[in-house]
């Protein structure tokens, strides 16, 4: 109760307070605009968090992304852009909504359904967390390294490009994490006598330019709304009754999404799309689905939000994030000395609880904005392309200057860039480079430290029992993945297009 | 219309290539005295794993071609490029103009490109850069660079 009582302390104070608010109004307005990430907003953020206490650099984060996803419905609805993968899920019943005069509908199940299911989230996550944090204090660096490899595994296999794509982008981001000091001996690695590279690759330069420089580059000067755009008098108008009209399916999809979500590398994208179509499967009406009925919508977008919140439980108990963006935090936590994982839980108690409370106010806090953001959409989706572009662009510079104030971070970032835009251009996804560059030092430590206690004999990474699950667990994974890539490869002839790009 | 040399396999070949130049130098890494690890064994898993996993896309991209209708917008953009060279040219000039002048001269020259007209590039960029310049310096402490301004 002490730690509870000393986290309303960390959480409710002016600088606390109007960070969660500005963060979110950020986060909203770059979800809000069609063709800009969540993540994009965080890695636009990430420098700034740079100079503040570590509760509002953490509680920031937390809000921007969880505003930019749940704005990110807007543009779908409205202009049946999807937001995020996640939104893509019910996209279509959305925008069918809004054509048939039910634009406040929509939203309103896409807000509402989301704080419900965030709150669900979140509850999960703060019974959860502590019991698996109690467990995880008796993990060694045998644990650790599988749980490690096994988290970006899932990352790297669920990515878009299939396994081989996936793979490459793992150990990219594992390659980058090397540069720099070893960390046992302290020998210069890969560093070609270049003094800024002795101090290692910050992953806020690469994570600006993968995220923020490409996406400029890719999405050049497309207008930001070339469809109709239809006025929104009423937000939320019949949200309620629809959505106890569909409790069940709200319950199911906060359920579904917390379960998915806490497993490393799958979040809310795949959740949503697993939960439309459960809903789609066990509905009266499957017939509806896709032409504007509110069923999917409801379980797809709580699943959304659930499984967002519960994606932090890997990350905070842990400290093995599964996404680009809990990826981006445990950074940011790392960066700002909360070291994320179980003694976060046990030595910090009220650094964890404030993390928690943040999130219920995130959550709470989308009711309002959401509703102001609904009904200055048409605005948002009018700031012109051209003006944006400058100003994120400037905000890249000046944000991978400030790292270590040289042009060195610039370079990297525009180097990261032009990497990532290629390499997205050919289906090989950017998150798992980012979860490589994060926890490529916490698989290399607990690697190496298990290598020295099993004196070189790798049969020892097998020996003690949680270890052993973790680790055929992971070879199980693989063994299948490469299974069916190569099956897929040789019944290629019989169906071309099947195994052409292996898309999630 | 088939490419003659696919995309995927030519990633695939830098990245094999890549992954032979990382396990090159790890394994010339000296191990510690004594001790069956070192700093380079970390490296050379990763750096076989690439090349491996390099050598795998190479054929994957030869047997799986893109077909026409897959095929996606241009990789080379003049967009795309005339943006690698604003910022290129932006970083290399920022030490000597300092970040208000190089930044409202970069960020008009975005404007342009990206389809806006001249008003609104000599009006927004240097509010832009001013704001921006202001915001790390005075709340953040930034020390961006003043150039000529200086």
């Amino acid at each position: 109760m002490e730690a509870f009582a000393l986290a309303l302390g960390l959480v409710f104070n002016f600088e606390t307070l109007a960070t969660i608010f500005l963060a979110a109004v950020f986060g909203l307005f770059v979800g809000a605009i069609p063709g800009l990430t969540a993540t994009m907003a965080t890695a636009l953020l990430v420098p700034i968090t740079f100079y503040m206490a570590p509760i509002p650099a953490i509680a920031a984060i937390i809000s921007c992304t969880a505003m930019a996803i749940t704005a990110g419905d807007l543009p779908g609805t409205l202009l049946r852009i999807p937001g995020t993968p996640a939104s893509a899920a019910y996209v279509e019943d959305s925008y069918r909504l809004a054509q048939n005069g039910k634009a406040g509908l929509a939203i309103g199940i896409g807000v509402v359904g989301s704080v419900l299911g965030g709150l669900f989230g979140f509850l999960f996550l703060l019974f959860t967390a502590p019991m698996l944090a109690k467990a995880a204090l008796g993990f060694s660096s045998f644990e650790y390294f599988w749980l490690a490899v096994l988290g970006l595994s899932c990352a790297a296999l669920i990515s878009s490009g299939g396994l081989v794509k996936g793979a490459l982008a793992l150990l990219l981001g594992l390659f980058i994490a090397q540069v720099g000091m070893d960390p046992l001996t302290a020998t210069p690695r890969f560093t070609f006598g270049n003094l800024e590279l002795m101090g290692g690759i910050s992953f806020i330069p690469i994570m600006i330019g993968m995220f923020a420089v490409s996406e400029v580059m890719r999405a050049g000067r497309k207008a930001m709304a070339e469809v109709p755009q239809l006025n929104l008098k009423n937000p939320f108008e019949g949200t309620m009754g629809a959505l106890w009209k569909y409790r069940k399916n709200q319950v199911r999809g906060s359920v579904i999404g917390s379960l998915l979500g806490a497993l490393p590398g799958v979040g809310g994208d795949l959740a949503a799309w697993i939960t439309y179509s459960l809903a789609k499967r066990t509905s009266k009406e499957p017939e509806k689905f896709g032409k504007g009925h509110p069923e999917g919508l409801v379980e797809a977008g709580a699943t959304n939000n659930a499984a967002l919140s519960a994606s932090w439980i890997p990350a905070m108990v842990f400290g093995i994030p599964g996404d680009a963006v809990t990826a981006i935090a445990v950074g940011v936590l790392v960066m700002k000395g909360l070291d994320p994982g179980p003694t976060l839980m046990t030595l910090h108690p009220q650094n964890f609880y404030a993390v928690m409370i943040v999130f219920a106010i995130a959550n709470i806090l989308m009711l309002p904005l959401g509703w102001v953001a609904a009904k200055s959409a048409r605005w948002i989706f009018e700031v012109p392309r051209a003006l944006l572009n400058a100003a994120i662009l400037l905000f890249c510079i000046v944000g991978s200057y400030s790292i270590n104030n040289s042009m060195f971070g610039v370079w990297l970032m525009l180097g990261a860039g032009v990497m990532a835009y290629v390499l997205e251009a050919r289906m090989i996804a950017i998150a798992p480079i980012i979860l490589g560059i994060v926890l490529g030092p916490l698989v290399e430590t607990n690697f190496t430290t298990s290598m020295l206690i099993a004196d070189g004999n790798l049969l020892g990474f097998f020996a003690r029992p949680v270890a052993a699950v973790f680790g055929i667990v992971t070879l199980f994974i693989w063994g299948m993945a490469i299974f069916r890539t190569i099956h897929g490869l040789i019944r290629r002839d019989e169906n071309p297009r099947s195994a052409g790009q292996l898309p999630s | 219309m088939r490419q003659s040399f696919p995309l995927d396999s030519a990633l695939g070949v830098i990245f094999a290539l890549g992954g032979t130049a990382i396990l090159q130098q790890a394994l010339g890494m000296q191990t510690l005295p004594g001790m069956n690890v070192g700093p380079g064994l970390f490296p050379s898993i990763v750096g076989a794993g690439m090349a491996i996993m390099g050598v795998a896309l190479a054929i994957q991209g030869w047997i799986v071609r893109d077909t026409p209708e897959d095929d996606a917008p241009p990789l080379v953009t003049w967009f795309a490029t005339a943006i690698v060279v604003a910022l290129a040219a932006t970083i290399l000039a920022m030490p000597y103009l300092g970040f208000l002048v190089a930044g409202t001269l970069f960020a008009a020259g975005i404007v342009l490109l990206s389809g806006g007209k001249w008003p609104s590039a000599v009006i927004f960029s240097p509010i832009a850069a001013a704001a921006i310049y202001f915001t790390f310096t005075a709340a953040m402490r930034v020390p961006l660079p003043r150039g000529i301004l200086g």
